[in-house]
């Protein structure tokens, strides 16, 4: 019931405007039943590869709300920075943190669950392995293959190399300990282990994984797969649901709980393959979703790199998404929703507002209403937003001249 | 660019020192070096300019509050015994060379372009006697501040550098060093203006070309032609004042900074029927003429730079065609369009060169259009780099500002609505980086240089030497159709400083060691209070060399 009074609160509270001290709205009588089309209409922020003070993340779920999100993707660590201060393994952020002033504390991360959480927002958190964990290395090297490997590109998808010597029964050991830790703080019942892009030269140069292999007589993939369940089973045994990036279904020969949900990433392409497998489905499609394509490419030296993922994905593009294409009625039944995507690399709290807001609307719209809205009469809807937003103290971009703002309809292609 | 043997030792050691832009000539040294509580900053002139005064007072701010750590693992932990022993920095002595004229930053900075002094020579010595700059005007000074103000990093509480003694010769090999603004498309308050124009002097760019008006709002209000900005300025508040642009221009002028206004005419003037229906899609009918000599006029007055824009891009001559009050005209007056727009050009610039003003224009003006232009007219390259020798062909002075290099808006999508195909890109599509700017030469003109990482924008591409005197600078560009003061800091920052330091230090650059100095830069920026873009992970950020392509 609370829930739903939150969401009638929000929905009254767009219908207001303000001329002369008078607070109006020209639409009255208004009658509203609404409800989503989908349970998992998300935002995934990035918090490793840059850091976002407590604040810029509160700011975040209070736009979220607005447009009525219900789950907040916390990618809190990756290969560049730990900054996840866990009790029992504090020595992750003492090492891996970008400084002892760049952390999140068990404290902001309560105080962020409850924030969320009072605004309809079930947070759940990505503790990303065996990939991208190179900065595990710091605390413990003992726990790390290839650190640091030259030349990167041979072994990880971004600087720096390095990932879990998973083969290893103590790493794995670690691993269910670290996610039982991590399951005690996060309430929701959704528990992300991450899974993608796992480099095999990684493991191909690193003798203490051969010999593992070896000794235990199992390919890698068989190591992965002991890995997954006995970390998987940590996580269960909390109560909590596994999810996965699409590789751990799409590439890999795990043995995974028919409940484990997907986030399907590389591409659009990739769902059918997903829902084939019978597994519940996040959409999170590079080619719609991802918030960073387009800003060129990050690395040095490299003066005529764009994003892997160019081109930059308009908002138009993602409000187009149809969340069942090429699905079959039972397959449709898999879409639990998805969510837009910051990752970091080049960005932090300076543009935070600027490169999410409004474009993650855009998903919110498509999964609470449903796909096939009318692009021309949403794009003044979204200018709304984008300009309430602004008065709210959210810094949103400006999606056209004050101009068309003004005039509906006047700048578009065929006006 | 000039580097001696010994800072290309200190570079592979511990890093280039992180000065952007690069100066023309230093050499550094390896020995810690703190500032004393007490330090001071002495000017030997007998009146000092105020606004030297000023920007003596902005750098001893900065010394104190920019609190950088340095770009390494530790930001600056592993420092700190050397710094316990080091010398202390009681004092800077600022001198003009003997002769000199005492002129205020901003006299300098309004001289006609070329003709400005901006050089100035730097010495910070190991052993804890006065630094000095030295220069031959105000403005020089200036700029050996701003380099001052960039060597200093902060760990507990101690102000120092690790690259003691540090020696600068340093000049431009550029007078434009630029920035547009459109903020017509999108409005910026005074406030957001003048933040940029403290970035931009913190990397020595000397010109802002403020494009005022557009099709879409006129926010400029000016004198005698208010009704403009009533009726064409989105809101009542978003509007220039003529003291705001008082304010703007004295900000800047004291910054080393000389402003550029352009009213972009014919093209890029819908906005003018809001006051003055019967002036569009007329452009040359005499009234319109007469409105717009009166109107340049009027804003010429406001502003004290040399220079001023008419624009002159983009002229769509299919509106004229279908406009029976302009065909009329032409009928009347036995002209072609081509013609009219001679003759209203001539007039127009008539009409600013009375105020004492040199026309710039966009270079259509110039490549596409034949009108006859004085020869001392600016011309401004904007569609593409290719179009730079054109311009030099034509005997015009240029300022270089291709899309396909210096477009800082391209990249994020179509504006236009209702437009949903899978790539409906910005037309200057793909996004700008900083490691771009660098391609230009690379790309077009020298085979040998295809493929070669090198930072090395060659404003002199294609130009014989005979020509290079043309080229006067250049300067990126932010146009705001889906830009706001939101995210004008991101957008700019740190990208705009790529095309500073090319025009400002010249050819020849390299990427690698370029990547950590501006990395700095944008921290500094943000210390500064000036929301830089994070330009890779932090964890690139303090381990130079460790993200590059081939790492």
């Amino acid at each position: 019931m609370k829930l739903v009074a939150l969401a009638v609160f929000l929905a009254t509270a767009q219908l207001w405007y303000e001329h002369d001290n008078t607070i109006y709205t020209v639409s009255a009588p208004v009658t509203i039943r609404d409800a989503p089309a989908y349970p998992y209409r998300g935002f995934m922020l990035d918090t490793a590869r840059n850091y976002f003070p407590v604040a810029d993340i509160k700011r975040t779920l209070d736009a979220m709300s607005w447009v009525k999100l219900n789950e907040f993707h916390w990618h809190i660590v990756d290969s560049q920075s730990f900054p996840f201060e866990i009790p029992g393994f504090t020595d992750l952020a003492q090492k891996g943190a970008y400084s002892s002033s760049q952390v999140y504390s068990l404290s902001d991360v309560r105080d962020i669950i409850s924030y969320a959480g009072a605004r309809g927002i079930d947070v759940m958190v990505e503790i990303d392995t065996p990939g991208h964990t190179a900065i595990i290395a710091e605390a413990h090297p003992e726990y790390v293959a290839c650190p640091g490997a030259t030349p990167w590109a041979t072994y990880a998808n971004e600087p720096p190399a390095g990932q879990l010597r998973f083969a290893d029964s103590k790493v794995t050991d670690y691993i269910a300990k670290l996610f039982t830790a991590v399951a005690t703080i996060f309430p929701s019942k959704l528990f992300s282990t991450g899974g993608d892009e796992l480099n095999t030269n990684c493991y191909a140069i690193d003798e203490p994984t051969q010999a593992s292999l070896n000794a235990t007589g199992r390919t890698l993939e068989q190591a992965l797969d002991a890995f997954t369940q006995e970390t998987h089973k940590a996580l269960e045994v909390k109560g909590k649901t596994p999810v996965v990036w699409e590789e751990m279904v799409l590439v890999h020969n795990v043995t995974l709980s028919k409940e484990t949900k997907v986030l399907v990433w590389i591409s659009s392409d990739n769902v059918k393959a997903v829902a084939e497998k019978g597994y519940k489905l996040i959409h999170a499609a590079s080619d719609y979703f991802y918030l960073d394509c387009g800003g060129g490419g990050w690395v040095g030296a490299n003066p005529n790199g764009n994003s892997w993922c160019d081109p930059f994905k308009t908002w138009q593009h993602a409000y187009s998404f149809n969340p069942t294409a090429n699905l079959t009625a039972e397959e449709s039944k898999l879409v639990l929703g998805g969510q837009h995507l910051l990752w970091t690399e080049q960005s932090g709290p300076q543009n935070l507002d600027s490169i999410v807001w409004p474009r993650a609307a855009s998903s919110a719209e498509l999964f609470w209403t449903g796909p096939g809205g009318n692009v021309s009469t949403a794009l003044p809807r979204l200018h709304d937003v984008a300009y309430r937003l602004r008065q709210r103290g959210v810094d949103a971009i400006s999606l056209q001249p004050e101009w068309c703002a003004l005039r509906p309809g006047a700048c578009d292609l065929t006006a | 660019m000039k580097v001696s043997g010994l800072l290309l030792v200190a570079a592979q050691l511990r890093g280039v020192l992180a000065l952007w832009p690069q100066p023309r000539s230093l050499e550094i040294g390896s020995a810690a070096l703190k500032l004393a509580p007490t330090f001071d900053i002495h000017v030997n002139i007998a009146h000092p300019p105020s606004d030297l005064e000023d920007a003596v007072s902005r750098t001893k701010a900065f010394l104190r509050n920019d609190k950088l750590g340095r770009l390494v693992v530790g930001r600056g932990a592993s420092d700190h015994a050397a710094v316990q022993r080091a010398r202390s920095l009681s004092s800077l002595q600022l001198s003009l060379t003997h002769g000199s004229a005492v002129k205020s930053i901003t006299d300098e900075t309004r001289l006609p372009i070329g003709t400005r002094s901006e050089g100035y020579t730097l010495h910070v010595p190991a052993d804890g006697s006065p630094a000095a700059i030295v220069a031959n005007s105000s403005l020089g000074l200036l700029r050996g501040l701003t380099t001052f103000s960039q060597l200093w990093y902060e760990y507990a509480g101690q102000v120092y550098t690790v690259e003691a003694p540090i020696s600068v010769t340093d000049s431009p090999a550029y007078p434009y060093r630029g920035f547009m603004l459109d903020t017509s498309r999108n409005f910026f308050p005074v406030s957001d203006i003048k933040r940029t124009l403290d970035a931009m002097s913190w990397v020595k760019m000397s010109q802002f070309h403020w494009h005022v008006s557009d099709s879409q709002s006129f926010p400029l209000e000016v004198p005698g032609y208010t009704e403009l900005a009533s009726k064409g300025a989105y809101d009542p508040s978003m509007v220039y004042s003529p003291s705001d642009v008082q304010d703007i221009v004295s900000y800047a002028g004291a910054r080393g900074i000389d402003v550029m206004i352009e009213i972009d005419t014919p093209g890029h003037t819908a906005i003018i029927s809001a006051a003055h229906p019967e002036h569009i899609a007329c452009a040359e009918a005499s009234p319109w003429t007469t409105f717009a000599n009166g109107l340049l006029a009027s804003v010429a007055r406001m502003f004290p730079s040399s220079v001023m824009s008419t624009g002159g891009d983009e002229l769509n001559a299919e509106c004229y065609a279908q406009d029976p009050d302009t065909q009329a005209d032409l009928k009347a007056t036995g002209r072609t369009l081509e013609q009219a727009l001679d003759v209203f050009t001539q007039k127009t610039h008539a009409a600013i060169r009375a105020e004492g003003k040199t026309p710039a224009v966009w270079e259509e003006m110039v490549l596409d259009h034949n009108v006859t232009l004085g020869n001392d007219t600016i011309v401004l390259v904007w569609i593409s780099s290719a179009n730079a020798a054109a311009v030099a062909a034509k005997n015009f002075r240029l300022v270089h500002g291709p899309s396909d290099y210096f477009y800082l808006d391209c990249g994020a999508g179509e504006w236009i609505g209702d437009d949903v195909a899978a790539h409906s890109n910005s037309w200057c599509d793909p996004f700008k980086t900083w490691q771009k700017v660098s391609m230009m030469v690379a790309e077009r003109v020298l085979p040998s240089h295809r493929g070669k990482q090198s930072y090395t924008f060659d404003p002199l591409a294609n130009i014989t030497k005979s020509q290079a005197h043309l080229v006067l600078g250049g300067e990126q560009l932010l146009w705001t159709e889906q830009s706001g003061p939101e995210n004008l800091d991101p957008i700019v920052w740190p990208r705009a400083a790529s095309s500073a330091e090319v025009f400002w230090t010249g050819p020849g650059g390299n990427l690698s060691t370029a990547l950590p100095r501006l990395h700095d830069l944008a921290f500094r920026m943000r210390q500064r209070g000036v929301k830089a873009i994070q330009l890779q992970p932090m964890w690139c950020a303090l381990r130079p060399g460790k993200c590059n392509l081939d790492s």
